[in-house]
This record gives C-alpha cells, structure tokens and sequence, in this order.
C-alpha cells in the first residue's frame, strides 16, 4: 500500500492538480470565514463545476475545499465570539475571553496551528483505517450509538459553569428545540404551528448563530466597547504556536479522538469540537476552561480538521454521508461517474489515497495562508462596537438565510437570538443548549431503534454499560476518582 | 477614530482579495443556482426547480439531464438548476405550482418522495399531476434481500423462515412504503423498525445483524449487495418488478434472472396476488419506482412552448451519445417517450380513488400506529 | 429591572413553555410521542424546582447584591435589527442595506455625513461582489422582487 500511496502523493503533486487545490483551499477559507457559510455551502457551490470532471481534479477541488473550512472558521469564532461555522463552536469558550484580554493573534496562532497537525492527523488516520475500516463500522449497532450521544449530552453537563440546574435547562431546551420538526421515525410533524418551513426542524447554522452571534451584535452595542478590552494587541502568532506545541500530546490525543468521532457514522459532526473541549477541560491540570486558557482553543481546534479525514471513511466506504458537507460529497462523486461503496478500496484505491494526500496538503497551505491574514484580521477586535455591529448584522442575516433560502431563518434567527440574548444576559450556560439541539434527532432516533428491536435486552450489551459507567465517572468528576486514588495510597502507606 | 474605521473597511476588503481567488471558474461557467439573478423573461434561459438539496440523488439526476436536454430544445436554451429544499420536497413543488411563471421556461424534477404525498393526499400538498404536463421521466428498481442466517435459499422459500424477522426503515411514509405493502401482498411477518436515516445506514444494519430482511435501489444493490450475495452472506429474495404499459408488473430489465414478487407468490400461494393490497402495491410500485423520477412543466404553459419541451424530450430519448453516457446515472435504465410518460401518468391518475387511500390509510394505522389524516 | 426577578419571570416562561410541550406532545402519534414527552417532562420537573428555589431565594432576599439589567437599550438595538428585516421584506436587501447602514452610521455610531455614504457604499460594493463570485441568494421583497 506505501507504493500506491506514493503513486498517488505524484498524482496529487501535479501542477494542474495542485491548482485547483489552491482553489478549494481559496474557497475553504472564504466559506469557513463568513459567518453562517460552511463546507456545505462551499460543496454546493462547486459541485455544479465538477460535473463530468477527471475524478483526480474534482476531488482534489472539493477536498481541498472540505479540508480548511474548520482553518478559515476560527477566525470570526475568536475574535467576534461567533461561530465561522458549525465545527468551532468551543473554540468560542475560551478563544473569546482570549481575544477580549487583547491575545487574539496569539490564540489564533494556536488554533491555525493546531488545525493543521489536526488535519494531517486526519488524513493519517484515515489512511491507517482504510484496511479495518469495514469491521469498525460494522461494530456500532444502534444502541451503542445511542449511548455514544448520551455521552455527547454529558459533556452538556460540564459546560454547565456553577449553576448545574441551569445547565441542564438549558440542554433540555435545546433537545426540545431539537424536537421540531418531523420524528426519526414518521412524517409526523411537531410543534410546528402548520409552518411547511419548521416541518424539517430548525437548521444547525440558523441556530448555532442566533444563539452566539445575537447576543453579540446587542452587547457589543449596549457597552459601546470593542471586542479587546485591552487598547494593545499582545502576543503573536508565533506565540500561540509555541502554546501548542507546549501542549503537544493535548493535540494529538484530540486529533486523535476527533478523527474517530469523525469516523463514527450517525453521530454527527458537529459535536466534535465540544466533545474535545470537554475532554481537555476534563484531563489538563489546573484547568482554567472558560477564563481563556490558550488550551481550551488548542483541543477543539486540533479535533474539527481531524474529524474531517474521518469522516470521509464511512462516506466513501458505505456511502453514508456523517455530515451534510459529505453528503453532497457522495452527489460530487456520482456526477463525476464513481459511486461510493467496497469499490474505493479496490479498484479506486488511488483515488482514495490521493484524497488523504490532498487532505494533508491542504491543511499545511490553508494554515500557513490564514497565518498570514492573522495580522491584519486581529485588529478586527479593536473596533467599537457601534462602527462594527451594522456591518456585521448584514452579513449574519445573509448568511443566516444561506440554510434554506427561507424567510424562516431570519425569523428563527431573530427569535432564538432573543433567547439566546435572555440567556447570556441572565447567566444562563448557553452551549449545553446547542449541544442537545444537534444531538437531539440522534438520541430519539437511535433510543427509538435500540427499544423497538431489542426491547429492554440492549441495556445488557457490554458496550453500553462501559460508556454508561464513562458517563457516570465524568458527570460526577474527578472527585470520586481522586478519592479512590487516595484511598488507595492510603491503604498502600 | 477615521484610522479605525479603516479596518473595518480592510475586513471586507480581505474577503475581496480572497474572493478574487474563486473568480476564474464562477466567470466561465455561469449555470449556478443563485436566487438574485434577474427574474425577467429570458429566452435564452430555462429554470428547473429541485425540490432537494443540491448533492442528492433528484439533484445529481436533474444536472445531469439538464445539459443534454437543452440541447435538443430549439435556440438550445441553457438550463439553470435551482434548488427549493425543505419540507421533504413539498415545499419547493408547491412554490413552483404557485409562484413560478407558468410560461413554459421554467421546469420542475420530482422523485418519489414527491409523489408519495400527493398519492396520500397530504393536506401540505398543493401541487395536482392534473396541473403538470411530464417530459422526461426514468425508473429504478428495489430489489428484496435477506440474511444467510434465514437458512433459505431464495424468494420462493419464504414461507419457511422459522427466524424472526427485522426490517430497517426510514419512515412509514416514505419509499420504504412500497417494500411494507410488498410484504403485506406475501404475508411475510416482519417487524419493521423504522428511523433510521437513509438507506445507507439501514444497510448497516443489516450488515450488523440488526436487521435481517432489507431492499436496495439498483445500484446500491449492485454496489455493495451483489459482493455479499457472492460471499454468501445475503440472498435475493425477489425484486419488486416494474409496471408495463398495460399496468402489469413484469421483470425488472437489470434483474432479469431474479424473480418479482408476483412470481413469488404464485409459487407460495398456488394463484396469482389479487384483492386492494395488491392493486395498492401496484399503484405504488407505478408511482415511486417505474416512475421514480419526472422532469414536468407547467400544464397550463402556451401550448407552443409545451410542444418544443416534449419534442426535446422524444429526441433526447433517441440520443445515443446520451444513452451511452447516462448509463451510470440511469443504473442502465431507458429513460420514457415523452407520449409513453404521458399516458403512464394518465393512467396512474385514473387508478388513483378512495378506496386505494382509505386501505393505505388503514394499513398505516394497524401495521404501524400512524395516522395518515394527520400528515 | 432586578437580575433576580428577570431570572424568576423567564425561568417561569421556560416552565410554561416546557408545560405547553408536554401537554401537546400527549396528541402524538406512538412513534413521534416519547421523546418530545420525555424532555418536555423532564424541562417541566427541573424549571419547577428550580423555579421554587429561586422564589424562595427571592423571599428570603438572600441575593441582597443583585444587579440590575439594562431593558431600554437592548431593546432599542433589537428595534434597529428587526427594522431592517422588515425593509428587506418591502423593499429587497439591497436598498434595506443601504438605507439601515446610512441610518445607523448617523445615528448610532455618530459618523460624519460623507464617511457614512463612503463606508456604506463600500460595503454594499463588496455585498454585490461577494454574492456574485459565491453564488450567495439574497432574501427577495415582496414588492420589487429582487
């Protein structure tokens, strides 16, 4: 296989290639940039050009597209507290209050930085799972998948800040809001007040903005201040690098885990950055999650490049599309006259290897060209509020209405922002919210699954009872264990 | 403060420079799909509306079509794709019947889960096949399989499964309708679970041993089905046909050596399947898998404009360079004579009555505890 | 307003709210009923003891240091965004852009006459631009149609 993947690194390395990766990477980063745009708009986009292209070029185009967005998005999400798009969510948490004490550069360093080795992890990954991929797969039946989104849920509860009651509102309002729309299982429509356009349920970019970026647009008027607290910028990009590769196995353990959450088909994307925040925030010492602790951007950043190369396996493998992005993937694919399935193995091997190659490729042009933008882009947090806010308000509604074409997602906007404004305004965690409204189809889905096929039986899987034992042990945290661990020190003196 | 305000304007000036990166392919190729284009009459323009999202299979099927039947319209007319997603199709194919210029230059490409509501009668529904006139139309097939553990060794045994069954579904409502009814036509006993997000993974399912009795469209049954079926590990059980002209159903030309379910049940039964669920599965089978996916026009369009459509459509059919290259999207299908089209969705029409309705309705209810007057 | 008495007024919405879900989720069908039914149960339960306990809190004046929430000012901002959806819904984004930039820059951001007209030109230039090159569909009016 080392041969063939040298074939392919050829294949990719020619000029004409290399040129439309420089495209999609172009594309990647605009896309990821804006706020409300995100590698599914980008997909759309190309995907009319590559019809009845040479599969090499059209991949190397729409990967190296795919590739950057989660590069290009941090940028709104540190320095406005916005999320570019649906993957740098968490990177909110603590590249915000970095940007406010006037180190945007520095955690824009880290982040780019660690995008990067993110996604070459990604892509190594997805090379190494390319023989064991089909078994892995195969090995999550639906009351394991089930399990795998409660534990999503619970890091819902780590996020919860010091109010715990709150918190937990504050999730079970997102599984509801998560619950518009048609059920898993029926064309029943809920809470949809005979609106046609609640009849899917709310879309992810509508939401995750309106909860995010409202709250923003309003405060930054009503305090009439900049983003930076601080009049200087300190700290540059070459600052947070040495932050992340001060944190080197933080990186790479949630490189790691975001490719094999990436890779997980069903679970969904989008809670890759906050299972990594939470498991960062859970395994770091002295932790100060939340306060603008350059390591809480390290693990979310490091894990949403690297999910992509995950999530490509069950895409071109079964042809089951994980996100949105990669459903249109699969349409890119058969327009250029593939069809995803067993044969991207075999016959299309070097096809999927120079996917691995471009996604690599990509990573290193689109961080070092984001790099480049950080310094003239940081200033952005210098501005007031009330010279920013109109500018910034036009380009939200336009890239709220991106989801649907839909007066809907600029009512849905308004409305959930208002809650969301509510919210920050009261104290009110508002990611646990965001994080039970992406879970919230999967759990109903695959708890509704888990019980029509095996009745209470599937409770008895050994698989099931470990994750839910992991899901005790985080929600009641490292009390229990230091105890033990005390303990056992203890009966050992 | 003029010096900050600069920056601001550098922001967007960024976005600019970085957009001045995509300009070369945006400026060559112009058939996107943006909404603020000129809505003023255009010859040299016709629209189709895709009620799904771009990427998906209506989609793929509507760009693929949309070259080469331009190219046969008379002053060959580009033809831009642009996508109404939302409501599973009813939302866009409901803008279209009500808010499109009825004046021949706008198209419309509807699947299977666009006719299925409108078969049920869905109150969201408000678009008629009355109000449409169809141009191109195409088929695909299913075809029944199930697990080796069954311990059988075709369709013709399945009355002898001792195992339980499990079937994984999406929705009740949806494509997997027509398999359900297949079973119910056989008798076969099977719990369906239902839920799951595509085909895809409900073929995972299977792969798992979550279920034990799944259907694949074509090609997904040859891509990954047909391997397994070598291996031993899944067997075919009957495909579920095609309606012919005079509404019956037949072989499906890419299973010619696989049995249809009426085959199946004559073997089983010893009489050939009549009575409401095997006219309803007929109905059904007609409207979302010989007649899976339709490119329509307005009914009402001027009769001049319909004319030059339905020619493109009858020369489109002849194309042989359109054949050849069509094969992969088309799972090797032929797409129909626009004058066949017409008369197979005039009859499907005429099948369409109450009595259809009110057995799916009660099947609904009984088998699956939904309530198809609330949908 | 008083921190403490908004919190009250909203977690009782968010109860109401979580109520009105359960209670509406009991006339769906058996596949559609138990995961709206259990979370709304579940949000009515929690918002509830969480609803009393602030209450008590409230009367027991625990919180003596609560502080008070701007309402005016927000709302005014809220006005502004909800102002220009409405002029895109009459009169399309282009000319509702121009005309809440202008208005803003004036009026909130305190900019000379002929930076706003400059910034504001610029940025809708910029619009066009971008929606060109990215294909980006701009919501239409009801009465221009564009």
């Amino acid at each position: 296989m080392i041969d063939s993947a040298l074939e392919a690194l050829r294949i990719v390395l020619d000029p004409s290639r290399i040129l439309f990766t420089c495209l999609g990477i172009g594309l990647g980063i605009v896309v990821g940039l804006l706020p409300g745009l995100g590698g599914t708009v980008g997909m759309s986009l190309l995907l009319p050009f590559i019809f009845g292209m040479d599969p090499f070029i059209g991949m190397a185009l729409l990967i190296g597209m795919v590739a950057v967005v989660h590069t290009g998005d941090t940028f709104p999400s540190v320095l406005l507290g916005i999320p570019g798009s649906s993957g740098s969510q968490a990177t909110i948490m603590d590249g915000f209050p970095l940007a406010k004490k006037g180190e945007a550069s520095r955690a824009m360093g880290a982040a780019l930085f660690c995008s990067m080795i993110g996604g070459i992890i990604g892509g190594v990954v997805l090379y190494l799972a390319i023989p064991f991929a089909a078994p892995l797969i195969t090995s999550f039946n639906s009351p394991v998948l089930f399990m795998l989104t409660m534990l999503g849920l619970s890091m819902a509860g780590l996020l919860a800040g010091d109010s715990p009651a709150k918190g937990a509102l504050s999730g079970l309002i997102g599984l509801m809001i998560g619950s518009i729309g048609s059920a898993p299982a029926i064309t029943e429509y809920r809470y949809t007040f005979d609106f046609l356009y609640l009849s899917n349920g709310l879309s992810l970019p509508v939401v995750a903005l309106a909860i995010f970026a409202f709250p923003i647009l309003i405060t930054m008027l009503t305090h009439k201040g900049s983003v930076a607290e601080a009049s200087q910028l300190k700290g540059g990009v070459l600052k947070g690098v040495g932050d992340a590769l001060k944190n080197k196995l933080l990186v790479f353990r949630s490189a790691v885990l975001g490719s094999l959450i990436g890779f997980i088909p069903g679970l969904g994307g989008s809670v890759v950055d906050w299972l990594a925040y939470g498991a960062g925030k859970k395994t770091v010492k002295n932790s100060k999650f939340g306060e603008g602790d350059i390591r809480g951007v390290i693990a979310p950043e490091s894990a949403n490049n690297a999910k992509e190369g995950g999530a490509l396996i069950p895409t071109l493998l079964f042809g089951i599309p994980g996100s949105g992005t990669t459903a249109i993937l699969l349409g890119g694919l058969i327009l250029m006259g593939l069809e995803a399935g067993p044969r991207m193995l075999t016959t299309e091997l070097p096809l999927t290897l120079s996917i691995v190659w471009t996604l690599v490729i990509a990573n290193i042009i689109g961080a070092i060209l984001c790099m480049t933008l950080v310094k003239p882009i940081a200033k952005l947090s210098l501005i007031p509020g009330e010279k920013l806010v109109p500018f910034l308000t036009i380009l939200l509604l336009i890239g709220a209405y991106q989801s649907n074409f839909a007066w809907g997602d600029i009512i849905a906007f308004i409305v959930i922002g208002l809650l969301g404004y509510i919210m920050t305004v009261l104290d009110w965690p508002r990611p646990p919210l965001l994080i039970g409204f992406v879970l919230a189809i999967s759990a109903e889905r695959y708890y509704w699954i888990s019980i029509e096929r095996y009745g209470w039986e599937w409770l008895s899987n050994p698989i099931v009872i470990t994750i839910g034992a992991l899901i005790v042990i985080l929600l009641t945290g490292g009390s229990i264990m230091k105890k033990i661990s005390s303990n056992l020190q203890n009966q050992e003196v | 403060m003029p010096v900050k305000k600069m920056y601001a304007l550098t922001y967007l000036l960024v976005f600019t420079l970085v957009l001045a990166g995509c300009q070369p392919i945006s400026m060559v190729i112009s058939n996107g799909n943006s909404k603020n284009d000129e809505e003023g009459f255009n010859n040299d323009l016709l629209t189709m509306v895709v009620p799904y999202n771009s990427g998906g299979g209506t989609d793929v099927f509507a760009r693929f079509i949309a070259n080469p039947l331009s190219g046969h319209i008379e002053n060959q007319p580009g033809i831009q794709i642009e996508n109404v997603p939302g409501g599973g199709s009813i939302t866009g194919t409901n803008e279209y019947v009500n808010s499109y210029e009825k004046d021949g230059t706008n198209l419309v490409a509807t699947s299977a889960s666009t006719h299925i509501p409108y078969l049920l009668n869905q109150s969201s529904v408000q678009y008629s096949f009355d109000e449409l006139t169809p141009l191109v139309g195409a088929p695909t097939g299913g075809v029944v399989y199930g697990s080796a553990d069954l311990d059988i060794e075709s369709g013709y045994e399945l009355d002898q499964v001792k195992e339980k069954l499990y079937y994984a579904g999406m929705s009740p409502t949806g494509l997997d309708l027509t398999t359900l009814i297949s079973f119910e036509v056989l008798d076969i006993d099977s719990k369906a679970v239902l839920g799951y997000e595509g085909r895809g993974p409900a073929r995972v399912a299977f792969e798992q041993g979550e279920s034990n009795i799944d259907f694949q469209t074509t090609t997904a049954y040859k891509q990954n089905i047909e391997p397994k079926v070598k291996d031993g590990k899944a067997i075919p059980l009957y495909s579920l046909g095609q309606i012919d002209e005079t509404g019956e159903v037949v072989r499906d030309p890419q299973f010619p050596e696989l049995p249809t379910i009426k085959e199946v049940y004559k073997d089983i039964h010893g009489a050939e399947p009549e009575g409401q669920a095997w006219e309803t599965y007929k109905h059904f089978l007609n409207a979302t898998y010989t007649l899976q996916k339709i490119i329509w026009v307005h009914k009402s369009a001027p009769e001049s404009a319909k004319e030059k459509l339905k020619k493109a459509a009858n020369r489109l059919v002849e194309d042989e360079d359109f054949k050849k290259e069509s094969s992969s999207i088309l799972e090797n299908y032929d797409i129909y004579t626009q004058d066949d089209l017409e008369k197979r969705i005039e009859n499907l029409e005429e099948n369409t009555n109450q009595k259809t309705i009110e057995w799916v309705y009660q099947f609904l209810l009984d088998e699956h505890g939904v309530d198809g007057r609330k949908l | 307003m008083n921190k403490q008495t908004l919190n009250i007024i909203f977690t009782f919405c968010i109860f109401a709210a979580f109520v009105w879900a359960a209670v509406t989720a009991l006339t769906f069908s058996r596949l559609a009923q138990f995961f709206p039914l259990y979370v709304s149960i579940a949000g009515s339960v929690v918002s509830g003891i969480y609803l009393i306990t602030e209450i008590m809190k409230l009367i027991k004046r625990k919180n003596e240091a609560s502080h008070s929430v701007m309402i005016l000012k927000p709302l005014i901002y809220t006005g502004w965004v909800v102002g220009y959806v409405i002029s895109i819904f009459f009169f399309g984004l282009f000319i509702a852009s121009a005309a809440y930039l202008i208005a803003f820059l004036l009026i909130e951001s305190n900019f000379p006459l002929f930076k706003a007209f400059y910034s504001t030109g610029i940025a809708l230039f910029v619009m066009t631009v971008l929606s060109r090159l990215l294909d980006i569909a701009w919501p239409s009016s009801i009465l221009l149609g564009m």
